[in-house]
C-alpha cells in the first residue's frame, strides 16, 4: 500500500515551492487538489474540453501569483479554490465561450453517435459516483446553498438575497447541510 | 464579530463553512483564520469541512482532466524560467570588477546552469512529445471507431428494413432469369406490393469497368421505367420505391456501356 504523507504535510510543502518558485508546487497541486477544483470548474463552465483549458489557465495563475498567498491570512485550498472559481466565471462570461458553446451545442445534435462511441473511449471518472449520489440526496435547501456559496462564490448576503431567506438561515442551513454531507461520509 | 464569540458558537454559527468556501469577507476571513490557527479543534472541525467540501466537488468530474494537461502548464513555467534566467544574465556583466578566479567559477557555474535548464527542457520537450503522440494515436483511434461505426450503424439499417420488408405480407421474391452475357449472373428483387417498394441484395454479376454500368428497370406493358444503375458493390442492400402503385408486369436488368441510360441497351436478365 502506498502511504500519503498527511495533507497539512503537502500544504506546508506546496507553500514552500511556491514562495521558492519551485514548479513541483504546480505538479503537487495537480496530484493532491485536481479532482476538487476540476470539480468545480466542472461544474461552473459545463462542458469538458472548456473545463479543461479553465484547469490549464488556473494552473498556470497558481504559478504566476503563488507568492502572493499568505499562509497567514487564508488556508490553500480557499486561495486556490477563489483563482479556479474566478477563472471559471471570466471563462464563461466570454464571448469565446458563448460562441464555442452555441457551435458545440449544434455540432452535438449532429453527431449523437460520435458521442457515444467518445464516452466509451475516454474513461469516466466514477470514483465519485456515490458522493454524488449522496449530493443528490440533500435537500434542495442544501444543494441549491451549497451551489450558490461554493461552486458560485457568492457571498451570504448574495445568497440570502437570491433564496430569499434571511442571513442567519444562510449560515445556519450552510452548516446543517455540511454537517449531513460530512456524517454520510464518515458512515 | 467573530473574537466575540466562543468556540462553540463559532462552531454552529456556520462561519467555518463560509471561510472554508471563501465567501466571507476579507477581513472577517483573516479574524476566522487566527482564531482556527490558535485552536486545534476548530483547526480539525475546518479540515474536516474541507474535506467534505473538497468531496462534493470532486463528485462532479465526469472525466479528469487531460494527463498532459499538467504538462504542458509545466512546459510553460520552465519557458518562464528560462526567459527569467535570461534576463537574469546581464548581471554577469556588471561583475567586471571581480578577478579572474571568481569570474571563471561563475562562468562554469553559469554553464552548469544553462546546461541543467537545457536538460530539464529537453525532458520536458520529450515526455510532451511523448504525450502528444499518444494524444494523437488516441484521436486516430477515435476517428477510426467513429467511422466504422457509423457504417456499421448504416449496415444495421439497411440489413434491418431489408428483413422488414422481407418479411412484409405482400413480398415476394422475383427471381430474373439471364437471356444474354455470363450465365453465372444471378439477381433477384424482393418485392412488397402493398408498399411499392423492392429491394436487391447479394446479387452476382459480371465485373464491369469503371465506365459501364447495370441497369434496373420495371416493365409495364410496353412502357420501361428505369430504376436506376446497381452500384459495383454487390455487398451492400439497394433499396427503391415504385412511382406507379400498380404492381409492373415484369423487372429487368440491362447492360449499359456507357453508364445510366434512358432506355435498356442491352437487357440481360428479366423476370418471367
Amino acid at each position: 500500500m502506498i502511504s500519503t504523507p498527511p495533507q497539512d504535510t503537502i500544504e506546508e510543502k506546496i507553500v514552500q515551492f511556491l514562495r521558492e518558485r519551485n514548479p513541483q508546487a504546480i505538479r503537487l497541486i495537480d496530484q493532491h487538489y485536481q479532482l476538487a477544483l476540476f470539480g468545480v470548474i466542472f461544474k461552473i463552465v459545463g462542458i469538458q474540453e472548456m473545463a479543461e483549458d479553465v484547469w490549464q489557465e488556473s494552473l498556470i495563475k497558481f504559478w504566476r501569483f503563488g507568492n502572493q498567498y499568505d499562509p497567514e491570512k487564508g488556508r490553500l485550498f480557499t486561495w486556490l479554490l477563489n483563482i479556479c472559481r474566478r477563472t471559471s466565471i471570466d471563462k464563461i462570461r466570454s464571448r469565446d465561450f458563448r460562441e464555442q458553446k452555441s457551435g458545440r451545442q449544434l455540432e452535438e445534435t449532429n453527431t449523437k453517435e460520435s458521442t457515444i462511441s467518445k464516452s466509451l473511449i475516454e474513461e469516466p471518472y466514477v470514483e465519485g459516483i456515490g458522493i454524488k449520489e449522496m449530493v443528490d440526496k440533500l435537500e434542495p435547501k442544501y444543494k441549491d446553498l451549497i451551489d450558490l456559496l461554493y461552486f458560485r462564490g457568492h457571498t451570504q448576503q448574495e445568497a440570502a438575497k437570491e433564496l430569499q431567506i434571511p442571513l442567519g438561515t444562510v449560515k445556519t442551513r450552510i452548516r446543517q447541510g455540511i454537517n449531513l454531507l460530512r456524517q454520510w461520509l464518515r458512515s | 464579530m467573530a473574537e466575540e464569540l466562543n468556540k462553540d458558537e463559532i462552531r454552529d454559527s456556520g462561519m467555518l463553512e463560509l471561510y472554508v468556501a471563501g465567501t466571507l469577507p476579507e477581513e472577517e476571513s483573516q479574524r476566522i483564520h487566527q482564531l482556527v490557527k490558535s485552536d486545534p479543534d476548530l483547526q480539525k472541525e475546518v479540515i474536516e469541512i474541507e474535506r467534505a467540501l473538497m468531496d462534493v466537488s470532486s463528485s462532479f468530474v465526469q472525466q479528469k482532466p487531460k494527463i498532459n494537461t499538467v504538462y504542458q502548464v509545466l512546459n510553460k513555467i520552465e519557458e518562464e524560467i528560462s526567459n527569467e534566467k535570461g534576463e537574469g544574465a546581464n548581471i554577469i556583466d556588471l561583475l567586471e570588477k571581480k578577478d579572474k578566479k571568481d569570474l571563471r567559477w561563475l562562468q562554469i557555474a553559469a554553464a552548469i546552469a544553462l546546461i541543467l535548464s537545457f536538460s530539464v527542457n529537453l525532458l520536458f520537450y520529450f515526455r510532451l512529445n511523448d504525450q502528444q503522440s499518444q494524444l494523437s494515436d488516441s484521436q486516430d483511434k477515435l476517428e477510426k471507431i467513429q467511422k466504422s461505426t457509423q457504417v456499421l450503424l448504416s449496415q444495421n439499417k439497411d440489413q434491418k428494413d431489408f428483413i422488414e420488408l422481407v418479411n412484409g405480407k405482400s413480398t415476394q421474391k422475383v427471381e430474373l432469369k439471364r437471356i444474354a452475357r455470363e450465365e453465372s449472373n444471378k439477381l433477384s428483387v424482393i418485392y412488397n406490393e402493398d408498399a411499392g417498394k423492392i429491394a436487391l441484395s447479394q446479387w452476382s454479376l459480371a465485373e464491369l469497368t469503371a465506365q459501364e454500368a447495370y441497369q434496373l428497370w420495371a416493365i409495364y406493358g410496353k412502357e420501361v421505367v428505369s430504376l436506376g444503375v446497381l452500384p459495383k458493390d454487390s455487398k451492400g442492400f439497394v433499396f427503391k420505391t415504385l412511382d406507379r402503385k400498380e404492381a409492373p408486369d415484369a423487372f429487368a436488368i440491362s447492360y449499359e456501356p456507357n453508364g445510366e441510360s434512358l432506355t435498356p441497351t442491352e437487357v440481360i436478365m428479366i423476370s418471367a
